[in-house]
């Protein structure tokens, strides 16, 4: 053989090395690309001050170019409006209100006249008050009246009447934005029209007092559309630029457009290919899920005014932003915190705790960030990870393998050494089982904050009294109902195969041994008794509602993560008697299963700073963070201490004064939703306290929940053959014939 | 003779200089990763690197998902391969005798070439689908509906999708190398009263040899790469006889188990090393007689 063909056997013989290792499905990019921006070398650094001083809970405000801010603030019934300066001085603008009447909206004119929106309700009181009047109001910054405009019931459309905002035209018309209509009226106040966006409007602002914008929600984004007056429509602007949802404001003298999406500041000026990003607010310890309003003052810095709703009171906070050098800022250790999509609880979570370390700051790193889909958001996250360059902490919620993939690659430090030489942390203060969820081969490997539990809900009556029952109990619980009876509302084939797998689906299989037995009657039983379901399902608009089919008899059971005793209070109103959270049919001691509900996280083995992802893991898991899991609904928290406490919470009454003295309890949580039908109204239950009974009940669930077993790989095998069975192409024991062989295929690979 | 081989030395270092552009370009992209796949079959992850030597071939070798993949691979190609050649060189004969609408054959052939693989997938979806074309018209000679994708006839799909596929640009191949023969030889032989057969096994075979060798090593490598039709077809965990090699790779690559898709990209790889090298020396046995 000549050495021309030796060369060519060479080069076949790297070519085919080289081919033999491409397995991947393409569309990576470079894990260049997943480095964030270089970072500048300013910061923004945040000035905090509460607003709403004196017990008034402050509801809206306006900030302008000049940092000051005009905020409504509201105590004991009585409305007041507020212009707080630059210079921190602070003072009352008289506004004269009649009485139930509500500065609704603000807004202002390009003389800087204040505008203000008045709703008058009746005297019902409460979420039932109905709106009887709207009203503009054009005042001075010194609290004069210019103009007085009573539009009467003219917008009043619904009782549940909100004015989301409000603003003048150079030409002196006014705009105001009610839910999904903007509604123009003329200088003397006359209406001129009402233009329907079709959709909700999440705000209206005006550039540069020229033309005024609406962002409507759009399928993946908002659509910003330009009020066009003459034709009395509007018109889509032409930009080349994705508007992310989030909040939309006037770009002032500074921008046309100034704009917050996912932690980040924008301006945007039209005609230009790309936005500006100003600031990323979790930077400056600011939680961007709380933004009322923001503005960018003459001098460059930013103001922003938020309200915290999840906390237990409304906190409201006024922050100056500063640019600053890098250098005049004390420096701390960098960790990151590396998620597909960011939580908005983690997003909290991260922003509280880099308030209150002075070592360490968590900047997020979000591979999805922008325009991304999900394979190259995917992409980026897995080559960051598999070449040692992932994030310090690594979001457990939005993690696009499993736990047994990131074992597998070695990326997640086993958290038990920390846990156990720790002595600020005792193992034995947290929930066993739920500390178990994230445990493999004795190894844990992530924490979560909070959390609920997946279960099975119906009446006493109809699934008894135990902590399980079989799938055979639930058939003959089908069975002896009437055939338009029910089991679950909206469940389809495929939603019923997916329910009687999720606990038990793993019963099927041996892990062990890497063998499955699909073909075994009980799971044709599983597959016939999902095919009773209809295929497809149709929402009724004009049916009657969840709760109407539960108390008729029509609907037997409801599928839901619980999360708190208020919501286990509501399902016992709802089925009229005593309910039993029964779980999932399983052969096993529990169908109830424990999912995370807030914060959940990993630490990279990789991490340059363990002990700092152990510190924000700790301040998760802390006493004090966890005995304020700031929102009821929140999940329950994961330390037994904290359980206990919330538990107490929601055994004590606790008590309020009517108008007339009247001492009265007040409720706990207040639940409300449409009724549905034709006569469709508000339905609204409130919760009062628990008694220990349902307390009890909720501690066994918590008790007997165990982790998440449902592999989606193996269900994805097993829906995907069933569909066939369920379209009546073949029978119900060919079908398992397939699942059998498709599953013997992934479980050998899984070896 | 000094300036001579000044001259020599030059030329030397402007090729280096026009050539190293090529050669960063296959060190980057060929040789590093060439040896990152090395380095990653013999640590335990690629996080720790701890060096566990063979034991991620052990894992590979002795898994029966690995083992059924490298069998259905082997079975597909022991059968594809050869019917591709054999029937594109049949082809390619045909259309070089005098035959009528001999381009239109041709273009009937290069056809599936031009077709774009997802349009390609939806036609054998259409035709192989339980309520395909081909159940339907079996139907009508009274034989039951098969699940051709899902069923032990899933290869034979394959093997055909294979061939529609592939014998248009093999043929074309064979046929630039019948042309290419010299005719004079072709002549002396008719002359002698050789007999087709003969023709066509002591002198057509000997100079298509190296076009041969050509022919099987593309067709070997596009049997290797049938995953991605297959996977379209099929998805991740198919029916097991077309769990190809590429779907085991594929599979393991997702779970971001690099260090067992390594070792297995190494055993792959070996294999074919072995059996192109069993064909390179086929030829030049073939092949000795007209090698210039």
């Amino acid at each position: 053989m000549k050495i021309r063909n030796w060369l060519t056997v060479g080069t076949a013989v790297i070519a085919t090395f080289v081919l033999a290792g491409c397995g991947g499905k393409g569309n990576e990019e470079s894990a260049s690309e997943t480095a964030e921006n270089a970072k500048g070398d300013f910061i923004y650094v945040a000035e905090h001050e509460t607003l709403g001083e004196g017990g008034y809970v402050v509801g809206s405000a306006k900030c302008d170019e000049e940092g000051t801010v005009y905020f409504v603030g509201g105590k004991d019934g009585e409305t007041k409006l507020f212009a707080r300066k630059m210079d921190g001085s602070q003072a009352e603008i008289p506004v004269e209100l009649e009485e139930n009447t509500v500065i609704s909206a603000m807004g202002e004119d390009a003389e800087g006249n204040l505008l203000l929106g008045l709703v008058k309700y009746d005297q019902t009181g409460g979420m039932e008050s109905k709106a009887e009047n709207v009203a503009i109001r054009k005042i001075s910054p010194d609290g004069t009246v210019l103009q007085d405009i009573d539009t009467g019931k003219a917008m009043v459309k619904d009782d549940s009447f909100y004015m989301q905002s409000l603003l003048e035209d150079k030409d002196g018309n006014y705009y105001v934005c009610l839910q999904n209509s903007v509604y123009v009226l003329k200088q003397d106040g006359q209406p001129y029209c009402e233009i329907d966006a079709g959709t909700y409007i999440g705000s209206m602002f005006s550039i540069r007092g020229e033309k005024v914008i609406v962002s409507s929600l759009g399928g993946a984004a908002y659509e910003l559309q330009e009020v066009d007056l003459a034709g009395k429509r509007l018109k889509a602007l032409d930009t080349p630029v994705t508007f992310e949802y989030g909040t939309y404001l006037s770009g002032g003298e500074a921008a046309d457009i100034l704009y917050t999406a996912g932690t980040k500041l924008y301006t945007y000026n039209l005609g230009d290919e790309e936005p500006t990003e100003i600031l990323n607010w979790v930077d400056s310890d600011i939680d961007s899920g709380n933004l009322r309003d923001f503005a960018i003052l003459a001098d460059g810095r930013v103001i922003a005014f938020s309200v915290d709703w999840s906390s237990a009171e409304a906190k409201s906070e006024l922050t100056v932003l500063t640019k600053k050098d890098r250098s005049e800022v004390p420096e701390k250790t960098v960790l990151t915190y590396g998620t597909t999509y960011l939580p908005y609880f983690a997003k909290t979570d991260v922003v509280a705790f880099n308030q209150q370390s002075d070592k360490y700051r968590i900047e997020i790193k979000e591979y999805g960030e922008g325009d991304k889909d999900y394979e190259t958001t995917v992409s980026l996250w897995s080559a960051d990870m598999s070449s040692g360059n992932g994030p310090d902490i690594i979001d457990m919620v939005y993690c696009p393998v499993g736990l047994e993939e990131l074992v597998s690659m070695g990326v997640v430090e086993d958290l038990n050494p920390y846990l156990d030489e720790d002595a600020d942390v005792n193992r034995e203060d947290y929930i066993e089982n739920a500390m178990k969820t994230y445990e493999a081969d004795g190894k844990l490997y992530a924490v979560m904050r909070c959390f609920g539990v997946d279960t099975m809900i119906g009446k006493v009556s109809d699934v008894g009294t135990g902590t399980s029952w079989t799938l055979d109990d639930l058939m003959a619980l089908v069975d002896s109902k009437e055939s338009d009876v029910e089991l679950f509302e909206y469940t389809t084939k495929y939603n019923a195969l997916q329910m009687m797998l999720a606990i038990d689906g793993d019963k099927f299989v041996d892990e062990e041994n890497g063998t499955c037995n699909f073909k075994d009657g009980e799971f044709i039983k599983i597959l016939e008794f999902a095919n009773r379901f209809p295929q497809d399902i149709t929402y009724d608009q004009n049916g009657p509602s969840s709760i109407e089919k539960i108390r008729n008899g029509k609907l037997l059971l409801l599928k839901e993560t619980v999360t708190s005793v208020q919501q286990y209070q509501l399902y016992e109103h709802s089925f009229g008697e005593p309910v039993n959270m029964i779980g999932y049919p399983t052969s096993g001691e529990s169908g109830t299963m424990i999912t995370p509900n807030g914060t959940t996280v990993a630490m990279n083995v990789n991490s340059k700073n363990k002990e700092g992802v152990w510190e924000f893991m700790k301040f998760l898991l802390d006493k004090e963070r966890q005995e304020n899991l700031q929102s009821a609904n929140a999940g329950f928290p994961v330390m037994k201490s904290a359980l206990e406490k919330q538990f107490e919470k929601d055994m004590t009454e606790e008590y309020y004064e009517d108008a007339d003295g009247t001492k009265k309890e007040k409720p706990k949580t207040t639940w409300s939703w449409s009724s549905g039908g034709s006569g469709e109204e508000m339905v609204m239950v409130e919760t009062y306290a628990a008694s220990q009974e349902q307390v009890d009940r909720i501690r066994e669930m918590i008790e007997t929940a165990g982790a998440v077993r449902i592999d989606s790989q193996m269900l994805s095998i097993i829906t995907d053959e069933a569909q066939s069975y369920f379209d009546g192409q073949k029978k119900a024991e060919d079908a398992a014939g397939l699942i059998q062989e498709r599953v013997q295929v992934y479980l050998n690979e899984k070896r | 003779m000094k300036r001579d081989k000044d001259k020599r030395k030059r030329g030397r270092k402007i090729s280096s200089v026009f050539l190293a552009p090529s050669i960063l370009g296959v060190l980057v992209f060929f040789v590093l990763p060439f040896f990152v796949v090395i380095f990653y079959s013999v640590v335990d992850n690629p996080i720790s690197h701890q060096f566990v030597f063979l034991d991620n071939f052990k894992m590979v070798f002795t898994n029966a998902a690995f083992r059924q993949a490298a069998s259905n691979t082997m079975k597909f190609s022991a059968i594809a391969v050869p019917l591709a050649v054999v029937l594109s060189l049949g082809l390619a004969m045909l259309l070089d005798s005098k035959m009528p609408f001999k381009s239109q054959f041709r273009t009937f052939f290069l056809t599936p070439m031009m077709v774009p693989i997802a349009s390609i997938v939806l036609i054998w979806q259409v035709l192989f689908h339980y309520n395909g074309m081909v159940n339907d018209i079996t139907s009508l000679f009274g034989m039951g509906k098969i699940d051709w994708l899902k069923s032990d006839h899933a290869q034979i799909v394959i093997i055909v999708l294979f061939l529609w596929k592939n014998l248009g640009y093999n043929m074309i191949l064979f046929m630039a190398a019948l042309s290419s023969i010299p005719k004079d030889i072709l002549e002396v032989a008719i002359l002698e009263s050789a007999k087709p057969w003969q023709i066509f096994w002591f002198i057509k075979i000997r100079y298509l040899s190296s076009t041969l060798l050509f022919v099987t090593i593309m067709s070997l490598i596009n049997s290797f790469k049938v995953f991605r039709e297959i996977y379209l077809l099929t998805d991740d965990y198919p029916y097991p006889t077309v769990y190809m090699m590429q779907h085991f790779m594929n599979n393991t690559f997702a779970k971001l188990d690099y260090q067992r898709l390594s070792a297995a990209a190494i055993m792959m790889s070996l294999v074919m090393v072995v059996i192109i090298g069993i064909l390179f020396l086929a030829e030049n046995y073939f092949g000795r007689d007209v090698e210039g």
